[in-house]
């Protein structure tokens, strides 16, 4: 081996995975998702309050790029960091893959569908979704909404209709009611945390 | 435990890493070691030749592994001319030797009663018989030689096992293989034959340490750790005043191995297609990879040329630093040694104009960086470029303050010194208002073998600026003054080891020693 400096390398692999960790963290959909990190084992299995179990592989998400050569004699470790954003992009964009896809597998084992019949987007499509949902309230008795994810093409339609999203009486009204709904379902779960005989 | 030791070693080294220290327990048995395989290559199927008190010539051929009749017919050729290939060395060549083949496992029986029957026919035509070391001999030949030298203290014992078990192993952990040998080297003796065989213990120990850089074939630890070990030798020499006969052996054999590794850098560095290693590799890291190989490389030729009066300087050398120089790093001032070495080189080779634009550029980027307070700061000779490269690419342990560096210089004598020496006063007066900014600094021992040290705890830190103005006639005047008298007699005895030295220890680069090459 010629002259190395192996540990000045390991340092900057250090870096590079807390900067790209970073980036990752300021995704808008993937920062709002709690992680944990799990030492050991190679399935995920879950059980929820509900008694649905899924079990799943655990899923390597993995980023492929190219330097020459030329490149990095020229630029050494920038010309990866280079690569930061792109490689930061490509792992946001797998994980949320992974995340619908395995979204979508648990809704279908629990029926927890609604169907839009291939109407656009609204806000009465968004009541019916909240019916099905269970929705938490914080200490101070405020709901803690979900999260509101579209597709981009869903998004854009959104933005052609803006009509349909400005406030609605009527829309309130009916949300309002929910949110009471949800509130007393939620006490409920909440009083049924006891144990019994 | 020192058996296990040893023996966890013995097995699982090659030839090459038990080469030094077999060696050295011949010099421990009164043996004068003529060569070894590090001294050039073997045609004659001789590794090691010694000379032992009674005049009698011996010659070894090391191998790794169990000798069955498959490796037997394999070697057989080497072992033919081991046997019957006088040696051939200035006043010894009519003489017979023993002959020798040495294993570090064992021999199978088909294969000595070969050897009993080729005997008889060595015998009958007047050569003497092939012995056998195996095993368990060479493990008693080192026990004995290594006596009760294993560190028995736990930390210091720890601190070994720190240095056998290293993880990063692309570097050697310089302080604590200082710490090491410093166990053995500062303490006291109270004869000759003492230090004598304290020496034969440390070539083991360091072998063992060194040795797992061997058999990843790792070439720049090594180096340095038998340089390291090469000063501290010294150091002991100069302090004790222990005369030639009880260490020039070893020193001569240390020698040669670090020549050799470096021949092996060398080989290494002619088959690649590029530069590059493993990993984050590129820019910085490669740049300081082709700075510290051109270093070496021409360290090795200077060297070479300095012992071997016919010695042929190695063109492909030249074309190397000829075609890389433009991509070499001068990181800070621990980066002078090597590129004043390279300059060396090149005027010994004949290239004066590149050999001059090497020192001058040097000169000029340290000078430009680190006079004024705007300057980025040019990092001292005691960081290595490993700190360097650290705080370069942001992952440094220790706030670095690079401005802190701004004002001051450990070389700058010893560059202006070398431009002194090739009359260069034009290229001096073009950058001599901007050097002034500069002050000079330098580390003089209380006692002259402490140079010899890694740090030098007694001594006086001296700094001053050039006068304003500067007489060029008093610049010439000290630089053909006679040498500092802190300057080590082994250093000056020897001059050529200051190439290797100071690539090992730059910051013991200054306007003294640097009248030594």
């Amino acid at each position: 081996m010629l002259p190395d400096f192996q540990k000045v390398k390991e340092k900057l692999e250090k870096k590079f995975i807390k900067e790209l960790e970073l980036k990752i963290e300021k995704n808008p959909l993937l920062s709002e998702i709690k992680t944990q990190r799990i030492y050991e084992g190679s399935t995920l299995a879950t059980r929820t309050i509900d008694g649905f179990e899924n079990v799943n592989p655990l899923q390597e998400v993995q980023s492929f790029f190219e330097i020459s050569n030329e490149e990095l004699m020229e630029k050494g470790p920038i010309a990866i960091f280079d690569k930061l954003d792109r490689i930061a992009s490509d792992f946001i964009s797998q994980r949320t893959k992974s995340l619908f896809s395995r979204l979508d597998e648990a809704i279908e084992k629990t029926g927890n569908v609604v169907d839009g019949e291939g109407k656009p987007l609204s806000p009465e499509l968004i009541l019916q979704v909240l019916e099905k949902m269970a929705i938490d309230f914080d200490e101070n008795g405020n709901p803690i909404m979900p999260a509101l994810v579209v597709h981009p093409d869903q998004l854009e339609k959104m933005k052609k209709n803006p009509e349909l999203w400005q406030i609605n009486p009527e829309f309130e009204k009916q949300l309002k009611k929910t949110i009471e709904k949800k509130r007393c379902e939620w006490i409920d779960r909440k009083n049924s945390r006891k144990l019994v005989d | 435990m020192i058996e296990r030791i040893v023996e966890n070693w013995l097995t699982n080294t090659n030839e090459r890493g038990y080469e030094i220290p077999f060696a050295q327990c011949l010099i421990n048995d009164g043996h004068n070691v003529l060569l070894t395989p590090s001294h050039g290559p073997f045609e004659q199927g001789k590794d090691i030749v010694s000379i032992d008190s009674n005049g009698d010539l011996y010659a070894y051929q090391l191998k790794t592994g169990q000798i069955d009749l498959t490796e037997w017919r394999k070697i057989y050729g080497e072992i033919v001319e081991l046997v019957e290939i006088p040696i051939k060395y200035p006043s010894y060549n009519s003489k017979k030797h023993r002959p020798y083949l040495v294993t570090n496992f064992g021999v199978s029986d088909p294969v000595r009663v070969n050897i009993i029957d080729r005997n008889r026919e060595w015998v009958d035509r007047g050569f003497l018989p092939l012995e056998l070391i195996t095993k368990e001999q060479l493990l008693r030949i080192f026990i004995n030689n290594h006596g009760d030298f294993l560190p028995v203290q736990i930390e210091d014992f720890q601190l070994f096992l720190e240095l056998l078990l290293v993880k990063d192993r692309s570097e050697l952990n310089k302080d604590k293989f200082i710490e090491f040998i410093d166990l053995f080297i500062k303490k006291d003796f109270s004869t000759n034959t003492e230090m004598k065989r304290t020496l034969t213990s440390l070539v083991l120990l360091c072998q063992y340490i060194l040795g797992q850089y061997e058999l990843n074939n790792i070439h720049l630890p090594i180096i340095e750790g038998w340089m390291t070990f090469l000063n501290y030798l010294f150091y002991m020499v100069e302090k004790n005043k222990l005369p030639e006969e009880y260490w020039f052996n070893t020193f001569k054999i240390v020698m040669d191995k670090i020549n050799y590794q470096i021949c092996e850098m060398k080989k290494e560095l002619f088959t690649r297609e590029n530069y590059l290693e493993k990993g984050w590799d590129g820019g910085l890291f490669l740049k300081a990879r082709l700075t510290i190989i051109g270093g070496w490389i021409s360290a090795s030729e200077l060297v070479n040329s300095n012992i071997e009066k016919d010695y042929k300087l190695d063109k492909t050398v030249y074309d190397f630093i000829k075609s890389q120089y433009n991509n070499m790093w001068y990181w800070g001032e621990s980066s002078t040694p090597f590129f004043i070495i390279m300059s060396k080189f090149l005027e010994q080779y004949g290239d004066i104009i590149l050999s001059n634009e090497i020192i001058n550029n040097t000169l000029s980027y340290l000078v430009i960086n680190n006079n004024k307070e705007e300057c980025k700061g040019m990092p001292d000779p005691y960081w290595s470029p490993t700190k360097v490269l650290e705080d370069e690419y942001g992952v440094a342990d220790e706030v670095f303050k690079r401005k802190s560096f701004i004002g001051l210089s450990y070389h700058l004598s010893a560059l202006v010194h070398l431009l002194i020496k090739r009359d260069k006063r034009s290229t001096l007066t073009a950058i001599w208002s901007e050097l002034t900014y500069l002050m000079n600094c330098r580390i003089i021992p209380n006692k002259m073998e402490d140079y010899l040290l890694y740090r030098i705890e007694d001594g006086n830190y001296v700094s001053y600026f050039y006068k304003n103005p500067q007489s060029w006639k008093e610049l010439s005047d000290e630089a053909q003054n006679k040498i500092a008298d802190y300057i080590p007699k082994l250093l000056i005895k020897y001059p050529y080891y200051v190439y290797y030295m100071l690539l090992n220890f730059p910051h013991r680069l200054d306007q003294e020693i640097v009248k030594l090459i």
